[in-house]
């Protein structure tokens, strides 16, 4: 918005001058004071030139000023104070009303000072909206001949003045400036080897830190085959003992297994046979190794065959327990009954 | 050479495309494997542990072993000397015995195991004593398979084939 404006004002084109501004402050309608500086490109270029390295910026010495006035309490908020900066080269004459500077203008040291700042009071009283000066401040480098000066100014002015010596700490370039008119080329330029710089110290900084990452990798990877190195040589010392005491063990498994496995089929037989009621006669006995368990028999009934079989389920050594044959036969004038029954055991 | 020039979509595309496929190099040439060969190197440490504790266990205990090793296969003999005893055995709980033979020999390298068949005859409350006294040490023979049949009934007899399997180790 302020570029539109200063635009609007200047006869120049944009890309003959240079601006900065700064915002000094509100007004209760909306309205913006803003101190808007513009400078013809040409010049500002020819200043570049006549320097060896090119400055980081170009700062216009009011806003300086008015930095620093505001920094070191020499304004005062409720009053209009006259500013006089008196410098051996350069000075500069400041009306600051409140906080806002109305009014500003340089003159080269070599012109009188009293001339000038009359001129300066005049143009300044031919604003209808401004205020009365209330106090005057003068600030000079101890280079200036104050004796002189200062009869020309009491003088001048009616109004009690307070003079301060600038000890070359009045315009220092700790102040917060905003004004920069110094070229966007150079700017960009400026940044650009700003970022390169940035950007080469990061990617420098990452490659470090990558480079240390992978030793360190490298590093635990070789620990890791040296450990295992070791205990593969560890393991080998005790190869032959184990080996041995494994051949042992293994023996002795197949020792107990076969220990368990006669046990469990003589188990299986004294089972059976506990288990066989009075009125069964027993007549063949058969089991394979696969676990199938056969017996053939007689029975005076044939509930007398099914309870076995029940019996038989039960007692859990026995599964799948089923009468494979039952028939009945007479023998003398008594009727049995032939029975065979499948079954696994385990 | 004809220069080219990216409007600023497609820069933003050839960016991605570029970080994308360097991403992928870097992760499957160089992460992943990185990453397998330390979890591998991780693995094969943690095995090699627990191979020497294991080792360390069994060194431990080698004595116990040996004794249990001893208990069982101490009373080891030839064949020829198991189906003798076998017999007497038989014979002490008044079991006829015919036919004692050995049957098939498997060889494994760290004991052989023999098959054998024997034919017995006696009341079944014997034959079981004889094969209870069978399948303890110091004889230790697995009974695989049986079949007996009734051949009288007062008292009781059966008559049948067992089948029987011994482990004699090899030293």
């Amino acid at each position: 918005m302020a570029e539109l404006y200063a635009l609007r004002q200047s006869p120049c084109t944009k890309e003959e001058i240079i601006m900065g501004f700064r915002n000094i402050g509100s007004f209760k309608k909306g309205f913006s004071f803003v101190m808007l500086a513009i400078v013809k490109r040409q010049q500002a270029e020819e200043m570049i030139r006549h320097r060896a390295v090119i400055p980081g910026s170009i700062r216009l010495e009011t806003e300086l000023l008015y930095s620093n006035l505001l920094k070191k309490s020499l304004i005062e908020k409720d009053r209009t104070v006259l500013v006089m900066y008196i410098q051996e080269s350069h000075s500069e004459i400041m009306v600051i009303d409140g906080i806002r500077p109305v009014f500003s203008r340089g003159f080269n040291g070599r012109e009188t000072p009293a001339d000038e700042i009359n001129r300066s009071l005049i143009a300044y009283g031919s604003g209808k909206n401004n205020k009365k000066i209330e106090k005057t401040v003068i600030v000079h480098s101890p280079d200036v001949d104050m004796g002189k000066v200062r009869s020309g100014f009491e003088m001048l002015s009616s109004m009690p003045l307070d003079f301060y010596e600038d000890k070359g700490d009045t315009i220092d370039s700790g102040a917060h400036l905003e004004i920069n008119l110094l070229p966007r080329e150079y700017i960009d330029k400026r940044a650009n080897k700003e970022s390169m710089k940035q950007a080469f110290v990061t990617y420098s900084l990452l490659f470090i830190a990558m480079t240390m990452l992978t030793s360190l990798f490298i590093f635990e990877l070789n620990e890791k085959n040296k450990t295992i190195l070791m205990f593969s040589k560890e393991a080998e010392k005790a190869e032959k003992d184990i080996t041995r005491i494994d051949n042992i063990l293994k023996k002795t498994k197949a020792l107990k297994y076969m220990e368990e496995e006669g046990m469990r089929v003589t188990g299986i037989l004294k089972e059976y046979l506990r288990l066989v009621p009075q009125d069964v006669l027993m007549e063949e006995l058969n089991y394979e190794d696969n676990g199938v368990f056969y017996c053939n028999g007689v029975s005076r009934d044939i509930t007398g065959i099914f309870n076995f079989v029940k019996v038989l389920e039960r007692s859990g050594y026995f599964k799948k327990v089923e009468i494979k044959y039952a028939a009945k036969k007479q023998i003398g004038n008594r009727e049995y009954t032939d029975f065979s029954i499948g079954c696994f055991a385990h | 050479m004809i220069p080219v020039i990216f409007s600023k979509r497609e820069k933003y595309i050839f960016i991605i495309t570029v970080v994308f496929i360097a991403s992928a190099f870097l992760y499957n040439f160089i992460f992943e494997p990185s990453v397998k060969k330390w979890l591998a190197l991780d693995s094969e440490i943690e095995a090699k542990k627990a191979e020497i504790e294991n080792n360390a266990g069994l060194i431990t205990r080698k004595d116990s072993i040996r004794r249990e090793y001893d208990r069982y296969a101490g009373p080891d003999k030839n064949i020829s000397a198991v189906l003798s005893d076998m017999e007497s055995s038989a014979h002490s709980f008044g079991i006829k015995t015919s036919n004692i033979k050995p049957g098939k020999e498997a060889e494994n390298g760290l004991y052989k195991e023999y098959g054998i068949e024997l034919q017995i005859e006696g009341e079944m409350p014997d034959i079981i004593k004889f094969l209870s006294e069978v399948v303890k040490l110091p004889t230790l023979a697995a009974l695989k398979r049986f079949d007996f049949k009734l051949i009288s009934q007062n008292p009781p007899i059966f008559k049948g084939t067992v089948i029987l399997s011994k482990i004699i180790t090899t030293p």
